[in-house]
C-alpha cells in the first residue's frame, strides 16, 4: 500500500508524549496550519513497517514532515521542530517565542540544552521506572512481579534528578526575570513590549512546563509542587493553563490508560460528580 | 560586528568533552579569548568563585562583555557554540548557518539527539565503568553497566548507519558544522581507551564510517585533534590507576 503525505506541515506523534503536546499547542496557538497524525506510542506503531519506511528507519518520534512543491522535508527532535516553525512562519509566530537578538536567543538555547539531561531525563525516566516498567512486567509475570534492584536504582536516581531539576527551576531559572510581573524561565530582552498574554514566554517555557505537568498530573504527591516549589507551581499552571495547551493535556488525560495515583484520584473525582 | 579580544572569556576543563568542542571552535578560527581552566579534579567547579560564573557548576561556560558594557554569562556547550557562530564573523556560515533553515534545523536535530545518545552513552559508561568504582571502591552493578554500554553501542550504530549514511563526509551534509565538533569531542575518546575499546568490541572494524569521519575531523581541526589526544593520554593513565586500584577487590 503506497503512502501519501498530506500537503503542508504534518505532525506525527502521540499526545501521550510531552514534547508532542508542546509542538501541537505551539502550532495551534500561533494558527500555523498543520495536520496531526496520531501514532500510537504505547502500541508500538512507530515500529510498524509504514512508519519505518515513510517516517524514520529506527522509529524515532515525534516527527514533522513539510510537504511543498519543492518536495518533502522531514525533521525530528521537539526543540529542533519548535525552532524550525519559528523560522518558517515569521509572520505567524511572534518573535518573543524565540528572540532574534543573539543574547536573548542564547538564553533560550541554554535552557533547551540543559532540559535534556536534567528535567526531561529525570521526569520521563522516573515515570518509566515507577509506573511503565512495573505495568508491563506485571502483564508478563503477574502477581510474581517484584521490582528488581536495577529498576529501584533507576527509579530512585531519576526521582532525585527530577527534584534537583525542579529546585534549579525554583532557584535559578525563574529568578532573573524582573522585567515582567509574569513568571518565565528566560529573562525577556530589554525592548519587549508586554502587549500580549504570552509575550513574556518562550519555547523553553512551553517545553519545560509540559514536561513538569506530566509528572504533576500523574503523580502529584511525589512532586508536591505547590508546597515544595511554589514559584514553579505558579509558573507551570499559568503555562499549561493556556487554552491550546490545556486542550491537548485534557485529551491525553482522557485517553491515558496508565494507572497512577493522579489518574486514580481523577477518576474518583469524576465518578463523585456523577 | 566583531567584538574584541578582552571581551570573551572561556572557562573550561580540557578533560571535559563539551569544553573541547567549544575550545576548538574558537582556537581553529583564531578568535581572541581569555582561557581560564576550572579543574574538576580539584573541585574548582564547585567553588563559590565559579558559582558566580555558572550557578549550574558545570564546564564549559563563557562570559562576554557586550557593546553596552554588560557582561553576559552563558553555559551549555551547544548554546555557546550557536552564540559564537551568531556573533563572531570569523566562523564560516557552514558551522551554523543564518539563512539556510533546512541545514540549520538538521544541525539542531543532531545537537538534541546527541544529549541522550552519544553524550549519555559515552559519559554514562565512563562514569559507571571507571569513575564511580574509583571513588566508591565498588564495582558498578552489571545491569547498569550493560545498559550504559548498550546505549553507547546503539548511538555508535546510529552514527554509522544514519548520520553518516551514503558515505557523507560530515554529520550534516557535505560541510563541517558544530555538530561534528560536539560529536568528535566525545567519540574521540572511544578508540583510545583500552578499557572502553575492549568493552565495545572494537572501533575501526565495527564502525568504519565513524572511524574515517573521526580521522577527518581531528585532522581538519587540529585544535580538537590535539586536545582529544592529550585528554586521552591522561584518561589512559587514569584507567590504569583504576584497574590497579579496583581489580584486587573484584
Amino acid at each position: 500500500m503506497s503512502f501519501t503525505h498530506p500537503d503542508g506541515l504534518t505532525l506525527y506523534g502521540d499526545l501521550f508524549s510531552q514534547p508532542v503536546r508542546a509542538i501541537h499547542a505551539f502550532l495551534t496557538l500561533n494558527k500555523v496550519p498543520f495536520t496531526f497524525k496520531h501514532v500510537d506510542l504505547m502500541g508500538g506503531e512507530n515500529k510498524s513497517d509504514w512508519y519505518l519506511e515513510n517516517i524514520h528507519p529506527q522509529g524515532k518520534m515525534p516527527a514533522i514532515i513539510d510537504k511543498s512543491s519543492k518536495g518533502l522535508y522531514t525533521l525530528f527532535e521537539s526543540h529542533a521542530i519548535l525552532r524550525y516553525v519559528t523560522h518558517k512562519y515569521p509572520s505567524l509566530v511572534p518573535e518573543h517565542w524565540y528572540p532574534t537578538d543573539p543574547v536573548a536567543r542564547a538564553r533560550v538555547d541554554q535552557y533547551l540544552d540543559w532540559h535534556h539531561s536534567n528535567m526531561r531525563q529525570g521526569c520521563t525516566y522516573f515515570l518509566v521506572y515507577k509506573y511503565l516498567v512495573p505495568s508491563i512486567m506485571r502483564k508478563i509475570n503477574g502477581k510474581d512481579y517484584k521490582e528488581s534492584d536495577f529498576e529501584a536504582y533507576q527509579r530512585e536516581n531519576n526521582r532525585k534528578l527530577m527534584h534537583y531539576a525542579l529546585k534549579q527551576i525554583e532557584t535559578f531559572w525563574l529568578k532573573p526575570n524582573s522585567t515582567s510581573p509574569k513568571l518565565s524561565l528566560i529573562q525577556s530582552p530589554p525592548h519587549t513590549k508586554f502587549d500580549s498574554p504570552y509575550s513574556h514566554l518562550t519555547i523553553a517555557d512551553l517545553s519545560s512546563a509540559c514536561e513538569i505537568a506530566q509528572v504533576w498530573l500523574l503523580d502529584p504527591e511525589e512532586m508536591d509542587l505547590e508546597r515544595k516549589y511554589p514559584l514553579t507551581y505558579k509558573w507551570v499552571t499559568s503555562v499549561v493553563g493556556i487554552k491550546e495547551v490545556a486542550e491537548v493535556q485534557e485529551e491525553f488525560l482522557r485517553k491515558n490508560k496508565m494507572k497512577t495515583p493522579g489518574t486514580i484520584k481523577r477518576q474518583k473525582e469524576e465518578q463523585a460528580k456523577l | 560586528m566583531d567584538q574584541s579580544a578582552a571581551n570573551l572569556t572561556l572557562y573550561l576543563d580540557f578533560g571535559s568533552q563539551p569544553s573541547r568542542a567549544v575550545y576548538s571552535l574558537l582556537a581553529h578560527h583564531s578568535i581572541p579569548f581569555t582561557l581560564i581552566e576550572v579543574k574538576i579534579i580539584n573541585n574548582e567547579h564547585k567553588s563559590d568563585y565559579y558559582a558566580q560564573i555558572n550557578p549550574n557548576k558545570k564546564v564549559p561556560a563563557i562570559t562576554d562583555v557586550l557593546p553596552n558594557g554588560n557582561t553576559f554569562k552563558l553555559s551549555e556547550s551547544h548554546a555557546i557554540m550557536r552564540y559564537l557562530c551568531a556573533t563572531r564573523e570569523a566562523i564560516p556560515e557552514s558551522y551554523y548557518p543564518k539563512g539556510d533553515i533546512i541545514r540549520r534545523s538538521q544541525i539542531d536535530y543532531y545537537l538534541d539527539w546527541h544529549h541522550g545518545n552519544i553524550r549519555a552513552g559515552n559519559e554514562g559508561y565512563v562514569m559507571n565503568r571507571f569513575i564511580k568504582p574509583f571513588i566508591t571502591g565498588r564495582k558498578t552493578d552489571d545491569k547498569v553497566l550493560k545498559e550504559s554500554m548498550g546505549l553507547l553501542k546503539k548511538s555508535m550504530q546510529m552514527l554509522e548507519t544514519y548520520w553518516l549514511r551514503d558515505g557523507q563526509k560530515y554529520l550534516v551534509g557535505d560541510k563541517i558544522s558544530i555538530a561534528d565538533l560536539a560529536c568528535a569531542a566525545e567519540v574521540g575518546q572511544i578508540g583510545s581507551i583500552e578499557g572502553i575499546l575492549e568493552d565495545i568490541g572494537g572501533f575501526r572494524e565495527k564502525y568504519k564510517r565513524v572511524y574515517e569521519w573521526l580521522e577527518r575531523i581531528e585532522t581538519e581541526i587540529p585544535a580538537l585533534g590535539e586536545t582529544n589526544f592529550t585528554s586521552n593520554l591522561m584518561l589512559e593513565q587514569f584507567w590504569e590507576m583504576l584497574e590497579n586500584k579496583i581489580s584486587p577487590k573484584l
